[in-house]
């Protein structure tokens, strides 16, 4: 039972993290354009297809997934393409530390699918950073 | 003279005989651990295996900069992150054995630059650099494979460490994949 509420609300919690990127990305996709602009809406469109999916997770366990908030403060303003890129790569960030720490709390399938989320956020801040990092989703860890 | 007695000589209270004799078998324990390695828990020989591949992957890099020197300015700052890795898993082995391998971790990068001999893998770097690189590619996407697998068999702490591990190492075979 308390593992069962556990999952909930580990899953619960990735999917306010993707709700909050999926609001991220449409604010940085505006400012982007070619390569970057094509980055961030793959980026876009497969965060909402995981937010689809933990949605239908959390339904199939007889509860009702958490609504994305009307807006999100942004850390910092996004006027160029520059500042458009570091809020992406700060999405992916944040996103990588929820994933890893739902990792923790989940077990069998539901972590296998945290394990390749936290992968699929580290690989994408990685391209927006430009450089690796040791530890994505870690920051006890992290310089 | 009338100077209060200095605090260092007034008889200890019975708490702190107590806190003093806890610390003297505390100690004791630490003493006979390492004399006698203590049984290491699932979590601790899945980080130690964990950690021998990794140091195995960081011995293919250097001698992959070995034999291509050109490539060390990319590969440099990925295989200080497989030592980082080695690090962190090395910090989580019981007392007693942390220190042949921790030493053998921190000597691992230098020692398989100074002396070929003990990389085993090096006859094994393709002879062009592309190629070259793309074996690091194929070997990172092998580790970061077995890394989520084995992630999937560890305790919660340990699963969350593999999962990041397995991450960064996702990142290496994208990184090298596409320059």
């Amino acid at each position: 039972m308390a593992s069962r509420r556990r999952s909930l609300r580990a899953l619960q919690d990735v999917l306010a993290g993707e709700h909050a990127a999926i609001y991220g990305y449409g604010v940085a996709g505006a400012w982007l354009s070619g390569r970057r602009r094509d980055r961030a809406r793959a980026a876009f469109a497969a965060h909402r297809t995981r937010r689809d999916q933990l949605q239908a997770l959390i339904r199939a366990r007889g509860a009702e997934p958490v609504a994305a908030a009307a807006s999100y403060a942004l850390a910092r303003p996004v006027t160029s393409a520059a500042d458009a890129v570091a809020l992406a790569t700060l999405l992916e960030e944040r996103l990588a530390a929820v994933w890893a720490d739902a990792v923790a709390q989940l077990e069998g399938d539901l972590r296998r699918l945290a394990v390749r989320a936290l992968r699929d956020a580290a690989v994408l801040g990685a391209q927006w950073r430009g450089a690796s990092v040791a530890f994505p989703g870690l920051p006890e860890l992290s310089p | 003279m009338s100077m209060a007695r200095p605090p260092e000589l007034r008889r200890p209270s019975r708490r702190e005989v107590l806190i003093g004799a806890g610390l003297l078998v505390a100690s004791g324990c630490a003493r006979a651990a390492v004399d006698v390695a203590p049984r290491p828990t699932a979590d601790q020989r899945l980080a130690a295996d964990v950690a021998e591949e990794i140091r195995a992957l960081a011995a293919r890099y250097a001698a992959t900069v070995r034999r291509h020197p050109g490539l060390g300015g990319v590969l440099s700052p990925l295989a200080a992150e497989h030592d980082a890795h080695v690090r962190a898993l090395v910090a989580l082995q019981p007392v007693a054995s942390p220190s042949p391998s921790a030493s053998a971790a921190g000597s691992a990068a230098g020692s398989a630059a100074a002396s070929p001999s003990v990389s085993p893998t090096a006859a094994a770097v393709p002879a062009t650099p592309a190629a070259a690189r793309a074996a690091l590619v194929e070997a990172e996407r092998v580790a970061a494979q077995r890394r989520r697998t084995q992630s999937l068999r560890a305790g919660a702490g340990l699963a969350r460490l593999l999962a990041s591990v397995a991450a960064c190492e996702s990142v290496h075979a994208a990184l090298l994949g596409e320059g």
